[in-house]
């Protein structure tokens, strides 16, 4: 397992001071991050708050308005196979198959028939759509389209990893088991990865790291680091507490024995 | 596909009934056969000149087919050409979208002059009025991509020609084949107008031929002979959607409906 412990090792993502804003809308704030080689980094934040925009920044998708992005100590210019994306809404190619989805990476990479044949199939069964390789999107289960995303994205074999809400439109019981799976494969892979999500839980249970974002526009208002080891217990007192911390900071629950100043940029 | 007997029962029944009042109500009100003929009369004004009809038939379907063809490969170029170049999009675009305005079927007179007699002036309005829906259309296709879709293959690196061959077209097909069922409906309609203008032969021409001999029977049969010609070629192009885009949400929508 390369992914065990979090601590002592080189900085892979550097962030500093990024602001971005579209027209006169600020999305986000000086936000400076730093994230480590092999780390698994979860941000939580309300809707709208500029999560998805960060990571677009982050995947070289978008130039942002000031500040900086490095990986691997080189300035992000533009996008790059090596840091790829889930994105929000899977994004499948709705006329190519599960196959040929998972294969889009590796054919614009040049890579030969046989070869693509092989890492293919390898990631169909990671995910167990080993049955589906023929099926087309549309024929899916929506949990079945958010694997095929994943095999989609670990075929090119990133060693960064953006995810936007991959969970977010599952049942509770599918996002369980696509969590387990998540995990599993990032304690095999070494793998750098920030998770954006709605669902505290989930980012309790994954990630290092939880990073707490404000109201538009988008700053980092609390870190929480995430100790326990893993596999986690779902369960445990301490995730439970953590959660109510961050729900408190949120917003969505009162922090006992501690008086909120509401948030200035609150709104509804 | 299995269609259920029920299904094929229905129609079949409704339309002879239909016949059956047709014909009914002709005898009891004794409309006079140059208005409105029965059914009957229908039928042997088909069986007595149906080789003249399958001929003219032929002429119509190789004007509408030629005008078709020629417009689907000329408007699936510019269209590519005009979504690929700003200076295109920027000039001819604009006196395109101008010529889609007018009334095409109007050129047929000046088509004679420019084109001659023949099937090529009759193919030429066929293409005119095919030309406009196969551009908009593949147009569209090609330009409206899930922006994801695009940004994925930025990530990938992928090349303009994979954006090209691996997104723009296959996500351009749905539009495409709805502009081609309306193209081809127009282009049977556009051969059609162009024989009234000026011919000697086809089934624009016979109907009027039919008309100055107030054989209105024989007319009516014509009628329905290009109504079983344009549904022809849109069952074929239906049919071959379901080949190429099985996987179009408007292609799983008449598959359910059929
Ligand atoms: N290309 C763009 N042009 C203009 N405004 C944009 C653009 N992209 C995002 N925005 C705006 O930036 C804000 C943040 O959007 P973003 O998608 O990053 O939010 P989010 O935190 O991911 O929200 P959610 O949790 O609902 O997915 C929104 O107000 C959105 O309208
Ligand atoms: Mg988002």
């Amino acid at each position: 397992m390369k992914n065990q412990a979090a601590g002592g090792r080189r900085q892979k993502i550097f962030v500093e001071k990024l602001v971005q804003s579209f027209d006169t809308l600020a999305v986000i704030d000086r936000i400076s991050l730093s994230v480590a080689e092999g780390e698994f980094l979860a941000v939580v934040g309300p809707s709208g708050c500029g999560k998805s925009t960060l990571l677009r920044i982050l995947a070289g998708l978008v130039t942002p308005t000031a500040g900086r992005v490095r990986i691997d100590g080189e300035e992000v210019q533009g996008p790059n196979p090596r840091h790829n994306l889930v994105f929000q809404d899977h994004a499948l190619y709705p006329w190519r198959t599960v196959f040929q989805n998972v294969a889009l990476g590796l054919e614009m990479q040049r890579q030969g028939r046989e070869a693509i044949r092989k890492k293919v199939s390898e990631l169909l069964t990671l995910v167990g759509l080993e049955q589906f390789a023929g099926y087309y999107p549309h024929q899916l289960s929506g949990g079945m389209r958010q694997r095929a995303a994943l095999a989609r994205v670990l075929a090119v074999d990133p060693d960064v990893l953006f995810l936007d809400e991959p969970f977010g439109a599952l049942d509770a019981m599918t996002r369980l088991i696509l969590q387990d799976e998540l995990l599993r494969i990032w304690l095999h892979s070494g793998k750098t990865v920030i998770l954006v999500t709605h669902d505290v839980e989930e980012a309790l249970f994954l990630a290092d790291r939880v990073i707490i974002m404000s109201t538009v526009p988008g700053r980092i208002r609390e870190v929480i680091p995430v100790a326990e080891k893993r596999p986690r217990d779902r369960g445990s007192a301490n995730l439970a507490s953590l959660k109510r911390t961050v729900l408190g900071i949120l917003g969505l629950e009162p922090v006992i024995g501690n008086v909120r100043v509401p948030d200035t940029n609150f709104s509804i | 596909m299995k269609i259920p007997l029920k299904d094929i029962a229905e129609p079949v029944l409704f339309f002879i009934a239909l016949l059956a009042l047709w014909e009914l109500l002709v005898k009891l009100v004794h409309v006079p056969a140059f208005i409105l003929p029965p059914p009957r009369a229908l039928y042997s004004a088909f069986t007595a000149k149906y080789f003249i009809l399958g001929r003219h038939a032929m002429i119509t379907f190789l004007e509408a087919v030629g005008g078709f063809t020629l417009s689907f490969v000329l408007g699936v170029g510019f269209a590519v050409s005009v979504v690929y170049s700003r200076h295109l999009q920027n000039t001819i675009y604009p006196l395109i979208v101008i010529l889609y305005a007018m009334p095409k079927s109007a050129f047929a007179p000046l088509m004679v002059i420019w084109v001659g007699y023949g099937l090529f002036s009759k193919m030429a309005i066929a293409f005119l009025v095919a030309f406009f829906p196969i551009v908009v259309n593949t147009v569209v296709g090609l330009k409206e991509v899930e922006p994801e879709l695009l940004e994925l293959a930025r990530i990938n690196r992928g090349s303009q020609w994979d954006v090209f061959k691996k997104i723009r077209l296959p996500n351009s097909l749905p539009y495409m084949f709805a502009g081609i069922k309306v193209a081809l409906v127009l282009s049977v309609t556009g051969a059609i107008v162009a024989e009234f203008v000026a011919a000697n032969e086809g089934l624009g021409y016979l109907v009027l031929q039919a008309n100055y001999s107030l054989d209105t029977a024989f007319a009516l049969v014509i009628l329905l002979m290009l109504a079983l010609l344009s549904l022809v070629l849109i069952v074929a192009v239906e049919l071959l959607q379901r080949k190429m885009v099985p996987w179009s949400a408007e292609v799983r929508q008449i598959e359910g409906s059929f």
